[in-house]
C-alpha cells in the first residue's frame, strides 16, 4: 500500500459515500409517495481501490400481488355499491317516498275510503288520482334504470378506454423495465413506475402477473386471458346508443375474449365486473319487478264478464284490452303501463266506472241495477291487491303474493342486496387498506432508519475526508524535505 | 589505484543517480498517465582488475527497469468504452498504419468512423462475430479487426422457438359447438391465450392459442393469425388455422402423457416455430398462464454498446435486445517487464520478453476486462519523492569524491613549484 493508493481509496470512499447519501435523500423525499418502494445501496468492493455502490430495491412481491387482488376487489365493489346507491335514490326517492311500493298503499286507502262511500264522485275522483300516482312511479322507475343502464353504458366505455390507455403506459414502463435490466442500470424508477401502472390495472380488472427473462411482465386477467404480452391486447367494448326494457347490454371483449363475472348480485372483482354488474343484473333485475308489478296491477284491476274474457280495467296497457299472460314477465310493461282514459275526469272519463264496472262494454257492467251504494266491486279490487297471484321466476323475489305485498317485497329485495353490498365493500376496502399498510411497512420508507442511516454516512464521509487531509498532510511534509 | 580512476567512478556515480533522477522525473511527470507503469534505474558494479595490495575503483553501471506487470489502482468512470484489464494482459491496439501493439491505457472512445480509439490515438483491435463465434489465435495478430461501431445494420430475428406453461381446468366439459380447428363460424373453445411472435422481417405477429376440452384429459391445441379474425367473433380466421395439436392428460398425475408435447406451425411471412407445451398440466384449478416465451425480436437500430467482463462487445437497441459484436481478446508475453516502452503508453514485445499469445479474458491467467474503469499509473508519488531525495544526496556525495580527486590533483600539481 502507497500514499497514492490510499488517496486513491479515499477518493473511491467518498465517492461511494456521496451516492448513499444520494440514496437516502431519494428515499426521503419520496418517503409519502405510496408507489415507492425503499432503494437500499450496498457497497461492494471489487477490483483493487474501487468501490461499487449498487442500488437495490425492496421489494415484497407476494404482498403486492395481495395488495393487487385487494385493490382490485374493493374497485369493483365501490363500484357496485354507489352504483346501487345511485339506483336507489332515482328509482324509489329519499326513504322510498316515490317508490311504487307507497303509491300502491295510496291507492288502497283511496280506494277503502271510496268503498265506504260509493255514492260520493270526489272519492272517486281520488282513487283515480292515486292510481295515477302508482303509474307515473312506475313510468318515471323505468325511465331512471334504462338512463342509468344507459349511463353505466357510458362509464364501461369511459373505463375501457382507460384501460386501454393503461395498458400501452404499461408497454412502455415494461419496456424502460426490460432496457435497463439487460443494460444492467438502475431500474428501480422504472419498476416502480410499473408497480403503479399495474395497481391502476388492477383496479379495472382482477390480474394475475408472471414475469419472463429480463424482468419481461406479463399480464393476464384471473382467468386467463392474456391482456398484457409483449404488447398490449386490445380491450373493446362499443357502447349502446340506449336502453330500454329487455335490451341486453354489449359484452366487453379482452383480446377477443368476453370478460365474464361472477354470478353473485352483491360481489365484484374489478371496475368494468362491478359496472357490467350494475348494468345487467341489478337494474335488469329492478325493471323485470317494476314490470311484475305493472302487471300484477293491469291483471288486478281487470274487469270480469261471464261472457267474456277478462279485460284491462283502470290500468292499461299497449295489448289492451286482454290482459297479460298470468305469470309471464312482460319486458317493459312499468313504462308502458296508463290510467285508461274511460275512467279518468281529466281526460273526460267517469270514474264511477270503477264502482259500477262496464268500461269494456255493457257485459262487464257488475252495478246492474245502478244502486248509488253499491262497493262490492271497489271492495274486490281492494282484496285483489292482497290476493296472492303468480309472478314470474325471473325478477328474483317471492313468485306467490299479492301485488302490495310483491311491491313492499321488490324494496326488500333491493335493500338486502344493497346491504350486502355495502358489508362486502367495506369489508373489502379494510382488505385493501390492510394490505397496503402491511406492503408500505416491509416496502416503503421509514424516515427514523434513514436519518441514522444518514448519521452514519456523515461520519463515514468525515473519516474519509480526513483521511485524504492527512495524507495530503504526509505528502506536504515530504515534499517540504525536498525543497532547499 | 589513479587519482583519474576514483574521479570517473564519482563521475560514473553521477551519471547513474541523473539517471535515477530522470526515470523520478519520467514517473512524477506520468503519475497520473492512464495505464502509465513506473521505472526505475537499477544499478550494477563495473569492477577494474586490481591486485591486493592496489584497487582500481570501477563504476556503476544503470539498467532502467520497467514495472510493467505491476498493477495500477482501478478508478471508476462513467463511459462504458473505458476499460481496464484486472489482473495480466494487454488490449491490442494498432496505431494509423496499422502497426499492432499492446497497451493497458484504455480510455477509448469512437472516433468518426466508430473505431474505438484511446488517448494516445491507437485503435483497439478485436475479433468479430460476423462469421460466427470467434476463436483467439493464439501466437499472433491474425484475424484481429479494429472495433468499428457505426456500421452495424439493423437486425431483426424471426422466432423459431417458444415454451406456454400453465394449467388446463380439469373439470371443463366439452363445449357444444365445433372445435377451434374447423374454424367455423359457430366455434367454441375452453380457454384462450396469445403470443406475440416475430416474422422474418421482425413484425410482431399475434397468434391466438386456443384450449378446447375434447373429452376426459383430452385436450386440442389451435393456432391462429389474430390479424387475420373476423371482427366480433374471431372465428372464422381468413386462411385457416396455423396448426393443431391434440393432447392427451393423464387424468391420475394431470401431467401431459402422449407423444405430443408441442405445437409447430409457421409464423406468418416467418419461420417454423416450435411451440413446446411440455409444462402444461390439467389440474383441477382454472385456466392460468405461469410462464410463456417466444424467442425473436424486433428491428432497431444501435443504442449503445456495452462490454462485458469477458471482453465481448454487445450492441444495445433501442428494444433492449442485445448482440454480441467484437470479442476483445488480451495479449500477454512470458515477461512483460522486459516489453519495450514506446510512445503513447504502448508497448512491443523485445527479445527479451517472449513472443506475444493471443486469449481472452479470463483464460489462463489472463484478467478480465473492466468496463467503465481506467487503471491508474502504479506510480506512488511518495517514494518517487523518497528516492529523489536519496537520489539528491548520492550525486551530491558522488560529487564530492569528484571534487576531493581534483582537489588532490591540485595538491599533486602543485607539488612542483
Amino acid at each position: 500500500m502507497s500514499l497514492s493508493s490510499a488517496l486513491s481509496i479515499a477518493q473511491s470512499a467518498l465517492l461511494a459515500t456521496s451516492k448513499q447519501t444520494s440514496v437516502v435523500s431519494r428515499n426521503v423525499a419520496d418517503a409519502s409517495n405510496p408507489d415507492y418502494s425503499r432503494r437500499i445501496a450496498v457497497v461492494t468492493s471489487t477490483a483493487p481501490g474501487a468501490r461499487s455502490v449498487e442500488i437495490q430495491r425492496a421489494a415484497n412481491d407476494l404482498l403486492f400481488r395481495q395488495n393487487l387482488s385487494a385493490l382490485s376487489a374493493w374497485s369493483g365493489q365501490s363500484a357496485l355499491y354507489s352504483g346501487m346507491d345511485q339506483l336507489q335514490l332515482s328509482v324509489n326517492g329519499v326513504d322510498n317516498a316515490s317508490s311504487p311500493s307507497t303509491a300502491i298503499a295510496n291507492l288502497q286507502q283511496a280506494l277503502q275510503l271510496y268503498a265506504t262511500t260509493p255514492s260520493n264522485q270526489n272519492l272517486g275522483t281520488s282513487v283515480i288520482d292515486a292510481a295515477k300516482q302508482v303509474v307515473s312511479s312506475l313510468n318515471s322507475g323505468t325511465q331512471a334504470i334504462q338512463d342509468f343502464r344507459t349511463q353505466t353504458d357510458g362509464q364501461i366505455a369511459t373505463a375501457v378506454s382507460d384501460l386501454n390507455s393503461l395498458l400501452s403506459q404499461f408497454q412502455d414502463a415494461n419496456k424502460a423495465v426490460i432496457t435497463g435490466t439487460r443494460s444492467g442500470t438502475d431500474v428501480s424508477d422504472a419498476l416502480d413506475q410499473r408497480d403503479a401502472l399495474l395497481k391502476k390495472i388492477g383496479e379495472y380488472v382482477p390480474v394475475s402477473t408472471f414475469t419472463r427473462g429480463d424482468n419481461d411482465m406479463v399480464i393476464t386477467t384471473k382467468d386467463g386471458t392474456t391482456l398484457f404480452e409483449t404488447v398490449p391486447r386490445s380491450v373493446t367494448f362499443t357502447a349502446s346508443a340506449g336502453y330500454t326494457a329487455g335490451t341486453p347490454g354489449n359484452k366487453i371483449y379482452i383480446d377477443n375474449v368476453p370478460l365474464s363475472g361472477t354470478s353473485d348480485n352483491t360481489t365484484a372483482d374489478g371496475k368494468l365486473a362491478g359496472l357490467l354488474k350494475l348494468r345487467d343484473g341489478v337494474a335488469t333485475t329492478m325493471q323485470s319487478q317494476l314490470d311484475e308489478i305493472a302487471r300484477g296491477l293491469v291483471t288486478a284491476f281487470a274487469e270480469t264478464s261471464s261472457s267474456q274474457p277478462n279485460a284491462a280495467g283502470l290500468f292499461t296497457w299497449s295489448g289492451a284490452p286482454a290482459i297479460p299472460a298470468a305469470g309471464t314477465l312482460v319486458n317493459g310493461l312499468a313504462g308502458t303501463i296508463k290510467i285508461n282514459a274511460a275512467f279518468d275526469p281529466s281526460a273526460g272519463g267517469n270514474p264511477s266506472l270503477l264502482r259500477d264496472g262496464g268500461a269494456n262494454g255493457a257485459a262487464y257492467v257488475a252495478n246492474t241495477t245502478g244502486g248509488a251504494s253499491y262497493s262490492d266491486l271497489l271492495i274486490g279490487y281492494g282484496n285483489k291487491l292482497d290476493q296472492p297471484m303468480a309472478f314470474d321466476t325471473s325478477a328474483g323475489i317471492t313468485v306467490t303474493s299479492g301485488v302490495s305485498d310483491y311491491a313492499a317485497n321488490a324494496i326488500g329485495w333491493f335493500e338486502g342486496v344493497r346491504q350486502q353490498a355495502s358489508t362486502n365493500a367495506d369489508a373489502k376496502q379494510a382488505l385493501a387498506q390492510r394490505t397496503a399498510e402491511a406492503l408500505s411497512n416491509d416496502t416503503g420508507v421509514n424516515v427514523d432508519q434513514e436519518m441514522s442511516l444518514m448519521l452514519d454516512l456523515e461520519h463515514t464521509y468525515q473519516a474519509s475526508a480526513r483521511m485524504m487531509k492527512t495524507v495530503s498532510d504526509m505528502l506536504d511534509a515530504l515534499l517540504s524535505a525536498v525543497g532547499p | 589505484m589513479s587519482l583519474y580512476g576514483m574521479m570517473r567512478t564519482g563521475v560514473s556515480g553521477m551519471n547513474a543517480q541523473a539517471n535515477r533522477l530522470s526515470a523520478v522525473a519520467d514517473n512524477i511527470a506520468n503519475s497520473d498517465t492512464t495505464g502509465y507503469k513506473r521505472s526505475s534505474a537499477e544499478f550494477s558494479t563495473l569492477v577494474m582488475p586490481g591486485t591486493g595490495g592496489a584497487y582500481n575503483s570501477g563504476g556503476v553501471t544503470t539498467t532502467i527497469r520497467s514495472a510493467i506487470s505491476s498493477q495500477g489502482v482501478l478508478q471508476y468512470t462513467t463511459s462504458v468504452s473505458d476499460l481496464a484489464v484486472n489482473g495480466d494482459g494487454f488490449f491490442v491496439v494498432q496505431d494509423a498504419s496499422g502497426t499492432p501493439y499492446l497497451t493497458r491505457a484504455g480510455s477509448f472512445v469512437p472516433d468518426a468512423q466508430g473505431r474505438l480509439v484511446n488517448a494516445a490515438g491507437y485503435q483497439l483491435m478485436a475479433y468479430s462475430y460476423a462469421n460466427g463465434t470467434p476463436a483467439a489465435t493464439a501466437n499472433g495478430f491474425e484475424g484481429l479487426v479494429p472495433v468499428q461501431i457505426s456500421d452495424q445494420a439493423m437486425t431483426a430475428t424471426p422466432s423459431t422457438q417458444g415454451s406456454f406453461t400453465g394449467n388446463l381446468p380439469a373439470g371443463a366439459t366439452p363445449p357444444s359447438g365445433a372445435l377451434p380447428s374447423s374454424n367455423s363460424a359457430t366455434a367454441e373453445y375452453t380457454s384462450k391465450s396469445s403470443l406475440v411472435a416475430y416474422d422474418n422481417l421482425g413484425n410482431k405477429v399475434l397468434v391466438d392459442v386456443y384450449f378446447t376440452n375434447t373429452g376426459p384429459g383430452t385436450w386440442e391445441v389451435a393456432a391462429f393469425d389474430q390479424s387475420k379474425a373476423t371482427p366480433g367473433t374471431s372465428f372464422p380466421y381468413t386462411g385457416g388455422s396455423l396448426g393443431t395439436a391434440n393432447l392427451t392428460f393423464d387424468t391420475t398425475t394431470g401431467k401431459l402423457t402422449g407423444s405430443t408435447t408441442g405445437l409447430t406451425f409457421t409464423v406468418p411471412n416467418g419461420s417454423p416455430l416450435n411451440l413446446d407445451l411440455s409444462k402444461l398440466t390439467q389440474l383441477g384449478t382454472g385456466f392460468t398462464v405461469t410462464d410463456a416465451k417466444v424467442n425473436g425480436n424486433a428491428p432497431s437500430t444501435i443504442d449503445k454498446i456495452q462490454i462485458g467482463q469477458d471482453g465481448v462487445i454487445y450492441a444495445q437497441y433501442a428494444d433492449g435486445s442485445t448482440k454480441a459484436l467484437y470479442k476483445i481478446p488480451l495479449a500477454d508475453v512470458q515477461s512483460p517487464d522486459n516489453l519495450t516502452a514506446m510512445p503513447g503508453n504502448v508497448y512491443v514485445q523485445s527479445a527479451d520478453s517472449g513472443a506475444v499469445h493471443i486469449g481472452f479474458a479470463n483464460e489462463g491467467r489472463l484478467g478480465s476486462i473492466v468496463s467503465g474503469a481506467l487503471e491508474n499509473s502504479n506510480v506512488d508519488i511518495a517514494e518517487e519523492l523518497t528516492n529523489m531525495i536519496a537520489a539528491q544526496r548520492s550525486y551530491t556525495a558522488n560529487s564530492k569524491v569528484f571534487q576531493t580527486g581534483s582537489d588532490l590533483m591540485d595538491v599533486l600539481v602543485n607539488l612542483k613549484r
